[in-house]
Order: structure tokens, then sequence, then C-alpha cells
């Protein structure tokens, strides 16, 4: 699965957190001690020393979000006395490190919490490799509080099967990134009005949004792309093509999840729309593009749009050397409805400490800490941040942030998520590439999404 | 058997004590050895035939990691399914593909290579040996990336230069027509150094006498490659065409970073499928299914060579 990996063009490795973490939080960082620094007020959720002495192992991606909390974890060891150690890696690598753990039975594993990806959500669960979370949910008398979540979020990658398996921590939906400077400007409008006879605007369906793209390409050429994409196979074309697929009404599965319907009229279309605007209205080589590229496209102001993650947006406007650095604005898919992922803290079976390991969660997901982490630059799955003023006044984007997790939706609930991905990527890279067309393609895929269920 | 008597009894009824002594000594000595192999032994049942027994054992069990530990006995099962899926028929063919036109490639080119490095009276040879060395010291991920910058179909040096002459710039990693040929190339750039040193190095030991005696005998340079050197090369060619097949029907790491087995399933070989296998799809019985019917396409395929190299050394 390259679910967030990618290889940049510069020679190293890079996804598109850590992006968050060179943007965004280059310079949140920098200031980082003081912004995270406790406020006045006392800890609403209160801890004891009973762990004392315990030291929590656990797997993290390298990213802003872990950076950010690991700054504060000298205030949890002082609270409860645990020492935490972070191993950080790049995402490529997660699955693949824990995965064995989580297997090695109860107690055998070598990480205390779990930091898990929405995609992994069945799979850890239905493979009986986490805790359910509910007994100690109830336990906690409010300190963790499901309602204080953004309830999609709680759907993404919280609750499966009836059950709550994780604390959501961190989100990451798609939308619309585009050049506001570019929409407003009368010369732009008056040109693509010339160009195409009709007037620029946010379109409001994928066939739109496709048509103004190659609109903006065959106008502009290689000075400006309609879009910015990233189609390599497979994690970051999937979850590009997600936005496509959902927002032409498409889906994997059937409502019932008895069969897939991926192959259905709608999604060839969105498969035909999605391929169309890889090849006639994105950057050349888009069809193997990854984030990294795609954001270089944008951030460089060769692109007029990209679907992306939110936080490109934050990235772009937190690039001094970009020329269209505080020109851009987002908004959710066209058609309404785009991929929204999310990470969420788990206790592994295989935890050593799990209930050392529930003191953790219980302080990084308290009201405070997590308001902080998001002052910091997190994108919160709690909802108090993004009713905040603080927070908004400084990422005011948080705005569509929340509509776009609001509207958004995961993966299908397949115990296998990663190997749908590399289902639908192997695929829909032959659609991309020409190599089949876009029923037969989408038919072979669905007989193999048929295996997941 | 009367000389083996008269020879043997007087050494077994007047040996003075000394000698029967060193034979014990000997026993000692023979049984000592045999005791010191056992820790290199039990190190190589550890550390080789447990894992390969393991394998074997959760290949012929339905092993999946989602849904616990190893199930049931499934016998050939996992055999079965492997071989009569689709992907793998296309990661076999793929490979197959890739192992034929990286190994002959950079044996052509690492031959004529070594042979022009070989010239009698080359100035710089050591340089030009060193600069053509310098990709095997290179490791595959950073080769990997390398060429992944150098390719990119926007800010690529390559897609620069044939710009740069009027040609048009090529997708070279996300087209089917160009993917297997770039994974191709770029392994060539890497690997036909090692194939470089081994044939430099079978080419100094040759002996002079008989490409001398060809040449005084008026052979030219050809005529005296074709029938003296390259048959007294040729154990030294089947070895290196041994190693590098070996090592590109294990290939994964090009192609991981490169295309990870794309577009489609246009560049997947073997050892790709069976990363899959085993970290996306979590099937550890299909996985080693599939590791063990790669290993025995290796194994019959190291055996022909092997035979082979002992027909061709027998005619030598």
């Amino acid at each position: 699965m390259d679910r967030t990996g990618m290889r940049s063009p510069f020679g190293h490795q890079i996804n598109r957190r850590r992006l968050l973490q060179a943007g965004a939080g280059a310079g949140l960082a920098l200031s980082l001690p003081g912004r995270l620094a406790p406020p006045a007020a006392a800890q609403e959720v209160t801890f004891t020393k009973e762990f004392a002495g315990t030291k929590l192992n656990m797997l993290m991606e390298d990213l802003l979000e872990t950076t950010i909390i690991e700054e504060m974890l000298p205030e949890f060891t002082e609270l409860t006395g645990i020492e935490v150690s972070f191993e950080k890696v790049v995402y490529d690598v997660m699955h693949e490190k824990l995965v064995p753990q989580l297997a090695a039975g109860a107690g055998n594993g070598a990480y205390d919490v779990l930091e898990v990806d929405f995609y992994w959500v069945y799979e850890f669960a239905r493979s009986g490799w986490v805790e359910s979370l509910d007994e100690r949910i109830a336990d906690s008398g409010g300190a963790i509080d499901l309602s204080r979540y953004v309830p999609a979020t709680l759907n993404i990658v919280s609750q499966a099967d009836g059950k709550t398996w994780y604390v959501p921590f961190y989100a990451y939906p798609m939308g619309l990134i585009y050049r506001d400077d570019l929409l407003n400007d009368p010369e732009f409008q008056k040109g693509f009005k010339e160009q195409t006879g009709q007037d620029l605007a946010i379109p409001d369906s994928v066939s739109g949004y496709v048509d103004m793209a190659k609109a903006i390409k065959t106008w502009k050429g290689s000075e400006l792309y309609g879009a910015a994409m990233t189609a390599q196979q497979s994690d970051p074309l999937v979850m590009e093509f997600c936005n496509f697929l959902y927002s032409a009404g498409g889906d994997y599965y059937n409502a019932e999840m008895t069969e897939p319907i991926f192959n259905n009229e709608t999604g060839v279309k969105a498969a035909q729309l999605y391929a169309d605007c890889v090849n006639n209205a994105a950057q050349p080589g888009a069809s193997g593009a990854n984030y990294n590229d795609s954001i270089a496209v944008y951030s460089q102001g060769h692109a007029f749009s990209s679907v992306s993650f939110m936080w490109m947006l934050a990235v772009v406007d937190g690039d001094d050397t970009s020329p269209v650095q505080g020109k851009n604005k987002s908004h959710v898919m066209p058609g309404g409805t785009g991929l929204s992922g999310a990470w969420g803290w788990g206790l592994p079976i295989s935890s050593p400490n799990p209930d050392a390991g529930w003191q953790f969660i219980r302080w990084v997901e308290s009201p405070d800490v997590a308001m902080r982490r998001a002052l910091a630059g997190s994108l919160p799955t709690q909802q108090a941040p993004f009713k905040n003023p603080e927070v908004l006044a400084k990422y005011p984007w948080l705005e569509q942030a929340e509509q776009m997790i609001i509207s958004g939706k995961g993966l299908p609930p397949v115990t296998k998520q990663t190997q749908l991905v590399e289902i639908v990527g192997r695929h829909m890279a032959d659609v991309v590439s020409g190599a089949q067309d876009a029923q037969t393609a989408l038919d072979a895929a669905a007989e193999e999404l048929k295996g997941l269920l | 058997m009367a000389t083996h008597r008269t020879l043997s009894q007087p050494e077994t009824t007047s040996l003075p004590a000394a000698t029967t002594g060193s034979r014990s000594m000997r026993e000692g000595r023979r049984r000592f050895g045999r005791l010191m192999t056992i820790p290199t032994l039990v190190a190589l049942a550890i550390v080789v035939a447990f894992p390969l027994g393991f394998a074997l054992w959760v290949s012929v069990h339905f092993y999946d990691l989602t849904k616990g530990g190893i199930g049931p006995f499934i016998g050939l099962t996992n055999y079965a399914e492997t071989i009569a899926g689709n992907l793998f028929a296309i990661a076999a063919r793929n490979t197959a593909v890739y192992s034929v036109s990286v190994v002959v490639l950079e044996l052509l080119i690492a031959l004529g290579l070594s042979l022009l490095l070989n010239l009698p009276g080359l100035r710089f040879r050591g340089v030009y040996l060193a600069i053509l060395l310098i990709p095997l010291l290179v490791s595959p991920v950073a080769v990997g990336l390398i060429w992944r910058l150098l390719l990119h179909p926007d800010v690529g040096a390559v897609n620069w230069l044939l710009t740069t002459l009027h040609l048009p710039p090529q997708e070279w990693m996300s087209r089917p027509n160009t993917a297997m040929a770039t994974i191709v190339g770029v392994d060539v750039w890497h690997e036909t150094s090692l194939m470089i040193v081994i044939i430099l190095a079978g080419l100094t030991s040759l002996p002079r006498d008989p490409i001398e005696a060809s040449m005084v005998d008026g052979a030219n340079r050809w005529q005296t490659f074709r029938s003296v050197t390259l048959p007294l090369l040729m154990p030294v060619l089947l070895v290196a065409t041994l190693i590098r097949f070996i090592a590109a029907m294990k290939t994964y790491d090009l192609v991981y970073i490169l295309t990870r087995g794309g577009p489609g399933s246009a560049t997947e070989t073997i050892s790709f499928s069976i990363w899959k296998a085993a970290f996306t799809t979590l099937e550890m019985g299909r996985a080693a299914a599939a590791s063990f019917l790669l290993l025995i396409i290796i194994l019959v395929l190291v055996i022909l060579l092997v035979r082979l190299m002992g027909d061709e050394e027998a005619e030598a």
C-alpha cells in the first residue's frame, strides 16, 4: 500500500503529512514550546501516578502532529510518571511494522498504544488485534466523551461493527483547492469566457470540474494547467479518484455491502472523467505523480486547482517561496462528497501496558490538550477547536475543512481496505494509461472486490 | 589379505605405547573436530533450515493474518491458487522478460567493456574502471531514487534532454509501453558493473599462450576472440550469468521504488507480488507458497545453468 508515502522528484521520501510539517508547520514549530505551554486553567481530566515508572512505546508517523504531541509529553510524564517513547517512521513502513506486533498475541507486542489510520480500522478490529474501548470510555467518567467529536470522524476512524475501537485524533479530509486570485480576476474570467463560452465559477459537479480544468489547460497550455494531480499507483491515485467517484454518486459497494457496484454506469463514468482529467487537464506526468509532485506544480503557480488534502492549502500558504502564497481557497469537492481520512488512537491486544496506554489516550484527547494541539497546527477531530475564535483566526480554512469532514466519506467497511486500495489502484492505472477501457478495467476490479466481502 | 595381515599384525601387537596413543589422539581430534562443527550446524539449522522449513509448513496451511494464527492444513491449495491466479501468471511473465532482458544486455555490454578495458597498453585503465564501478557501490534504493528524479516527466533531466533535441517527452514509468523498458534500463545501468568485475577478472586470468599462438598462426582479432578467448572465458561468463540471473529473478526494490508494479500490473514481478501477498493482503500462506514457487523456478534454472557450465568446462 502506498497510503501516504511518496517519492519526491527531488530524491527523498516525503508524505502528505510531512509536507504539512514542512509547510504550515514550519513557522509554527519554531514557536512550539511557547504555544504548547499549559494554560493557567487546571486540567479537567485528572490523573494519578498509579502507573508511574511505566514506559510506553508507540509507532508514530513522522509528521507535525507527532512533533506537537512529542513536545507536550513532559507534561504527561509529570502528571502520571509514565514515560512515552515515540518510534517515528515514514508512513510507508508503518503497516508492515505494526502487523507482526499486533499478531504477536496478548501482551507480547512492542507497542503499547496504536496510531491507526482510517484504512486499518476494520482490519485491526476484525482481526482481534485491538481492544474495544467501549468499556473504558464508559468508565472514564467523561474523560473520553465521544460526543465531543465531529460525528463524521467517528464513522471514519472510530467505530466499526457496533463497537468503538479507536479515539479519533487527527483528520485529513480532501476537497478542491483553487486559485482564488484567478477566480476573481476579471481578465482571467474574460479570457475563460472567450475560451469556453461559460462563466468561470466553482463547478458543482465532477464533470463540470473536469470540463473547467480541461478548458484552462487548452487555453493556457503549460503556463497554467487546469489541475495538479496525483495518479501514481496505488494510494495517491485511489485517494484522488475517490473524490471523483463519490462526488459523481458512485461507490465501491452497494449500501448493504453485498456486492460491488464499482463497475456500474456511475463508476465507469467517474473513471472516465478521472482519466480524462489526468490526461487532458493535469500537468505532464500526472499519471505517475505523487503528492509532492502535484504540490510542487501547484505551489509554483502552474495549476489552477488541485483535488487534494486540506492540509495542502496550509502547505502552499505557508510556503514563503511560493508565488501563489495566500492566493488560494478551498471548497468541498464539486459534486459534494470527497474522501475523508483520519487517524485514531487504539489499544492493541498485544500491548504490554494497556492500562497505562489508556492513561495516555485520556490525556492526549483531553479537551485542553486537544485545543492546544489544534492551535499548534493539528487538524482537529473534536468539535470545540472548530468553534474556537483563536484557532479560526489562525487557520481560517478550518471552516471548509469541517465541511469536508462532514460531507466526506471514508473507504468502504471491508476488512482488507489496504487490499481494496491496491486493487482499485491497479485497475484504475490501466484506465489512466489507456491499457484498458474503463468498463473492462472496472469489471475486473469489481470481480476482485467481491473477494473482499 | 596375507600381506595385510602381515603388515598389520605387528602394528597391533608390537606398536609402542606412543603410537597407540597418537592414534587415539587422532581419534580424539576427529571427534573434537566433529564436535566443533556442531555450533555451525546448529547455527545453519536455525538461520537456514528452520525458516525454510517453517515457510514450507506455512505454505501448506491456511494462514491469513487477519483470521488468527496458522490455520488448518490445506495441502497444495495455496500453490494451486497462486499458479491459477491471473496476477501470478502476469508476474511470472514480467519476471522472465525482465530477467532475460537485463542479463542479456548486461552480459553483452559488460563483455564489450571488459574487452576494451583488457586491451594491452590501455591508458587510464584504473580511471575507466573506477568510473564504471561507481553504480555498483550505490544501493538499489538509491539507484531507484536517482533515476526517479532523472526520469521525472516534468522536471527530469532525461525529458529535458529530449525536449532540447526536439523530441517528445515521455512518461517513462507510468505508461505500459515504457515502464518495463525503463526498469530494465535502470537495472542495466546499475548492475553491469558487477558483470564487468567478474568478466574482467576472468579475462585477465586467461592464459596468454593460446591467444598469442592463434595470432602467430595468422588469426585476426575477431577470430582470436571467437575461437580462443570466448571458449576459454565461457565458464566465467556462465558464472556471471548465473549470479545475475538469480538476482534478477528476485528483483523487488527497483520495482517498488520506480513503478510499484504499475501501471496496472505491467511491471509486477514475482517478488513484488509476494510482498503484496504478505503485507497488503496479509495472506502469509499464499505468500509462502509463491516464495517456494520462485525458489523452485530459480533452483531449476540454477541446475540447468550449472549443468551447462559443467558441459562447457568438460569441452574446454
